[in-house]
């Protein structure tokens, strides 16, 4: 029935989607005839746009476009309760199905049509192999501890979205980006700094064997500045600054950037001139990024629904479902269908995931009883059904991965009674300072059980706010660690705040765009760890006068 | 069509280089670091290109640049050149290299300068510490640099128009695509044209022309049994110009394409062989290149730097001079301006010496070596034969090489031979090899893997052994490897015939890929080696389609 739904589209004029429909449907009805057939094959073709332009030292470092098309296929064969993906346990030199991106000719429906073919082929011998080996692995290992089967079968789901062209004014931005670099250059506080747009168009076409046939996508711009220098004692700081839009028209203004510039020349200043900080353990107020970094390593990434039938896995918050795990006031959901938030487009928005399912919002933590999971097809017994967060990058998996995740408070105060708040713990806890950080570069957790279950959000700007009255002072070369149960049980207060982060995470299907969106938080107590510090010297001699600049002088 | 100035002439017409100049002097002038050895050699290499690069696959794009390639490199030398941090193991060693704008400005290169210079040189002194704590130069050790006076000239070349490549690979990749399926098809192209400048502290100022247009159309085919089989057509040029007419390419792309067709009906190679093989054609020309190459480069391996990971560096095989390699006659010489008009021509070298003429080996004996500035005991230094890129140590390489019997056979002569040689291993025939694989072309979308194809012998393997009877009756037949090769067997040369010449890519020190490398142009005979040993190597079934391709 399912291949007559298929072969059906096929009236429609040639386009990515019917070679894909047609070719998956021919071999998948000559692997039905082989002794242990697929029972759910799925196909999909990522073709892509992107420009990049980037200026360095003054000067136009990058301008170009290029296009690509890449492929995946997944391929499934046993049944839905064990199937080829089951992990295995113990070593396996078969652990891992991760492969190196497929990319083929784009604009060719031979290339497509050879490329599915052999793709198609090869990932079912793969699978083919694995099942024999998975099930011996069952046989021998001990029982497992079952928490859902392997694949939910799902209606399909069908749609044709529009996705807009790239609509990149490229010499315009080449001179801005270079006017902008020009006055990076000039300041000897930076030994290197770049400034880039980049623009990409992504289509995806998916088709599957359950009868999903979807063509959609995303455009995303992203506009960032970096700049680093090396300090006396080795330490290497850096400014990062970074606008995501959906569309390029939405990015900021010259104007924008050049105030960017200035800051960024100012706060390389002020942070060659702050300390490094201590080991630390006391109240904290997490800045609105931060917390939403803090949020997606602590509790996002440990709410991911595979994780919780992993054996390896860490399982933090496995059996807390109704639970409280948060104050009353925190709630948390990560809902992919939220395109703009307070003026900010956020970067995890979709329509469709990559296992063809609609997006639909994750509720994780209802005023800070723990609800649920993000979840792709990979079921859990109490959590059944996908809610539209299977995602991966080209050449993996798909797993369940965040989106947008959006953490509120029912419960807020301002910014300075925020910060009286965090002064008052530092006083009871009878401290000379407690920490407010700025900002952040980015961060990580571990989430498996062999090594410690620990984040580290990785501060670039924090201050110390001192009880005794004294100006706060900006110091480098922390970051924030510890461990989930612990952080969790120290939040206070939320702010009135909200900040949009806009990132790219990184997990075992790939990196994949996401974003966090949070208010500004006080901890009763946050820990602190040095951070790696760089052992090279400054540059020897000084940055070389460039053109109108003063001389390089110390720093 | 090369013309040559004193380059006083030109200097004020590139700033960029003139600001390199100055960072230089610079860097030279106040680079130093307390208890340090002193800076006694800095050397910048400045590429201003325009490249393409590109796949196309069955009349598609897979991937296509096109743009300005600037890139720098620097090396520092630290010491004296009797003994500096060169030449020992390991890749922190002063020599570095990195991408440049766009768009290059006096500016930006002087602060890339900087900042790639800084770090070289740090590397460099940590790197002559290193040398130092773990290696006790000998008496009569050669010393790692041979100084020599400033060389200043500009030659330059017209640039070539590539506009035309991108839809002469697609057109080649679609003819691919027309009949029996391959597994794999592609066209690749790399070209490249500018100037690759070289500047340094004792004065020396080179500006060469870097004129090359390579493309590569390769194919791979899997048998039925599950072999994977590769093919391919080189080309190397000076300029898209230079290339055969579109007609010729296409009937080469095409002939290789009915080549693999007519392998995949071919039977197994199914004995375990023994006795004389017969190399022509590509293969003649490719048994000298993997077996002889190696022995006539002469700049020396790096000391072992033992590390806690294992010894870095060392891993050439000796050179010897006054080892026999050849047999008695033979001659073999790198001259490279033999070819001219080739491709891998150079009036000097990446050093800025003089191309030389070397008579590498004499009645069969290695007499000279390839040499760059860097010694080897018993050989002062360079005789012009210095290839490198950016960033890393100039190396004698091999650029056109000559391969000489002391006598031609015809192909009668030679099959009488090898039939006669045969005879005395029991058999009435004899194994015929026209052409290798190229493990360049084998590995393309293989992916990356800590364990490389079993390479335990230097012989990629073949793309088909003929076994040739008697009465010249040819029986093509696949899946045969080579089994036990060492670079004696070249000792064991029972007979040579018709000259071939061919050009391959001689990988540069990072490594070879499908375009780049440096070109480099062979002349070798046909080959009749006494005695190899030829084993079966049967494809994995597993590895095979279960499916049936798609129909066109």
């Amino acid at each position: 029935m399912i291949n007559i739904l298929l072969y059906l589209s096929l009236a429609h004029a040639a386009s990515p989607e019917d070679v894909v429909v047609a070719e998956l449907t021919r071999v998948n009805d000559i692997l039905q005839d082989q002794e242990e057939p697929p029972y759910y094959v799925a196909a999909t073709v990522i073709d892509s746009t992107e420009i990049n332009i980037s200026a360095r030292d003054g000067t136009l470092n990058e301008s170009g476009e290029t296009g690509r098309r890449t492929l995946d296929v997944d391929m499934r064969i046993g049944d839905t309760t064990l199937d080829n993906t089951h992990p295995l346990r113990g070593f396996s030199a078969l652990d891992e199905d991760s492969r190196s991106p497929l990319y083929l000719a784009q604009d060719s429906d031979a290339a497509l049509r050879h490329a599915l073919w052999r793709e198609l082929d090869a990932r079912y011998r793969d699978a083919a192999e694995r099942i024999v080996v998975v099930r011996a692995n069952q046989n021998v290992k001990v029982a497992e501890i079952q928490r859902g089967q392997d694949f939910e079968q799902v209606k399909a789901s069908v749609d044709r979205v529009q996705t807009p062209e790239l609509d990149v004014d490229v010499q315009a931005w080449e001179s801005t980006l270079v006017a902008i670099s020009q006055a990076l250059s000039d300041s000897p506080a930076i030994h290197i700094h770049e400034i880039a747009l980049s623009a990409i168009r992504e289509e995806k076409t998916f088709v599957d064997t359950d009868g999903s046939r979807l063509v959609h996508g995303r455009t995303h711009a992203r506009v960032s500045l970096q700049a680093s220098a090396t300090a006396e004692d080795g330490d290497v700081f850096s400014v990062f600054e970074a606008i995501d839009v959906h569309l390029a028209r939405s990015l900021p203004e010259a104007d924008t950037l050049h105030q960017w510039a200035l800051d960024a020349i100012r706060r390389m200043e002020d942070l060659h001139e702050a300390p490094r900080g201590e080991p630390y353990s006391g109240p904290v107020i997490l800045e609105g990024q931060a917390t939403g970094v803090f949020f997606h390593e602590v509790l996002g990434h440990r709410v991911e629904g595979h994780r919780q039938k992993r054996e390896d896995e860490g399982q933090t918050f496995a059996k807390q479902v109704g639970y409280p795990i948060l104050p009353p006031f925190i709630s948390v959901v990560d809902d992919p269908t939220v395109s703009n938030l307070a003026g900010h487009d956020l970067n995890g928005f979709y329509a469709y995931d990559d296992e063809g399912s609609p997006a639909a919002p994750a509720q994780l933590v209802e005023d800070g009883i723990f609800r649920g999971f993000m979840m792709g097809r990979s079921p859990l017994d109490d959590f059944a059904h996908t809610n539209g967060h299977g995602r991966r990058s080209t050449g993996n998996l798909p797993t369940s991965r965040m989106g947008n995740t959006l953490i509120t408070s029912s419960k807020t105060v301002t910014r300075a009674a925020l910060r009286d708040q965090l002064l008052a713990e530092v006083r009871q806890q009878k401290l000379e300072y407690g920490y407010i950080v700025e900002d952040i570069e980015g961060g990580f957790t571990l989430t498996g059980r062999t090594m410690p279950n620990a984040f580290n959000v990785r501060a670039t700007a924090s201050w110390r706010v001192f009880a005794d009255g004294r100006p706060d002072e900006l110091v480098r070369g922390i970051d924030l660690v510890g461990t989930p149960l612990v952080a969790f049980g120290n939040l206070l207060a939320a702010g009135d705040d909200p900040k949009v982060f806009n990132g790219t995470c990184g997990a075992e299907s790939g990196w994949v765009p996401v974003s966090a969106v949070a208010p500004s938080v006080l901890f009763s107590k946050l820990e602190f760890q040095l951070k790696e510090k760089g052992q090279e010297r400054p540059p020897l001699l000084d940055k070389p006068a460039q053109d109108g600049a003063a001389d390089g002088g110390d720093l | 069509m090369i013309v040559i100035w004193l380059i006083s002439a030109l200097a004020a017409d590139n700033p960029v280089l003139d600001s390199l100049g100055e960072e230089m002097e610079r860097n030279a002038a106040e680079l130093s670091l307390p208890q340090a050895p002193p800076l006694y050699l800095l050397r910048y290499q400045l590429a201003q290109l325009e490249s393409i690069s590109m796949v196309a696959s069955m009349g598609g794009v897979v991937r296509e640049e096109d743009l300005m390639t600037n890139a720098m490199g620097v090396e520092v030398r630290v010491g004296s050149p009797e003994y500096d941090n060169t030449g020992f193991g390991g890749w922190q060693n002063g020599f570095m290299r990195t991408s440049l704008p766009l768009v290059l400005t006096p500016e930006a290169v002087q602060a890339t300068a900087w900042r790639l210079t800084d770090r070289a040189y740090k590397q460099a002194v940590e790197q002559y510490g290193r040398k130092d704590a773990q290696f006790t130069a000998p008496e009569d050790y050669p010393g790692d640099y041979q100084m020599l006076p400033a060389v200043q000239v500009e030659i330059a070349a017209a640039p070539s128009d590539g506009s035309g490549l991108s839809k002469l690979a697609l057109s080649l990749s679609q003819t691919l695509s027309d009949g029996p399926h391959l597994e794999r098809s592609e066209v690749h192209v790399g070209h490249e044209t500018g100037t690759l400048w070289t500047i340094d502290t004792t004065g020396t100022r080179i500006g060469r022309p870097v004129s090359e247009t390579t493309m590569r159309a390769l194919a791979q085919l899997r048998t039925q049994d599950g072999q994977l089989i590769t093919h391919h057509v080189l080309w190397s040029v000076p300029t898209p110009a230079e290339l055969p007419d579109a007609v010729t390419m296409h009937d080469q792309v095409r002939q290789m394409h009915a080549d693999l067709n007519a392998l995949n009906e071919a039977a197994n190679f199914d004995t375990e062989y023994v006795g004389p093989v017969l190399f022509t054609q590509d293969a003649a020309v490719d048994l000298f290149r993997w077996l002889l190459v190696s022995q006539v480069e002469g700049t020396p391996a790096e000391v072992p730097f033992e590390s806690w990971f294992g010894d870095l560096g060392g891993y050439k095989d000796p050179v010897r001079i006054g080892r026999r390699v050849l047999p008695p006659g033979w001659q073999v010489v790198d001259d490279p301006q033999s070819q001219p008009d080739h491709v891998s021509t150079y009036p000097w070298d990446s050093e800025g010496t003089p191309a030389q003429s070397v008579t590498l080996v004499a009645d069969g004996i290695v007499k000279d070596l390839l040499m760059s500035r860097v010694p080897r005991k018993g050989m002062d230094g360079t005789n012009g034969h210095a290839r490198s890129w950016l960033g890393a140590r100039a190396e004698g390489r091999v650029t056109q090489l000559q391969v000489e019997p002391a006598k031609h056979l015809s192909e009668k002569a030679l099959h009488k031979q090898a039939l006669k040689t045969a005879n005395a291993y029991d058999r009435d025939w004899y194994l015929k090899i026209d052409r290798l694989q190229e493990p360049a072309v084998r590995q393309v979308g293989q992916g990356f893997s800590i364990f490389s194809e079993s390479e335990e012998t230097p012989l990629p393997q073949p793309l088909a052994v003929i076994r040739v009877w008697a009465d010249g009756r040819e029986e093509v037949l696949r899946g045969a490897a080579f089994a036990n090769v060492e670079r004696f067997v070249l000792r064991d040369i029972i007979g040579a015939g018709e000259q071939r010449e061919t050009t391959w890519m001689a990988p540069m020190q990072w490594g070879a890929g499908t375009t780049n490398g440096f070109p480099t142009w062979t002349s070798a005979p046909d080959v009749l080696i006494g005695e190899m040993e030829v084993v079966p190597v049967p494809g994995d079934p597993d590895d095979a389609p279960l499916v049936p391709p798609p129909s066109k």
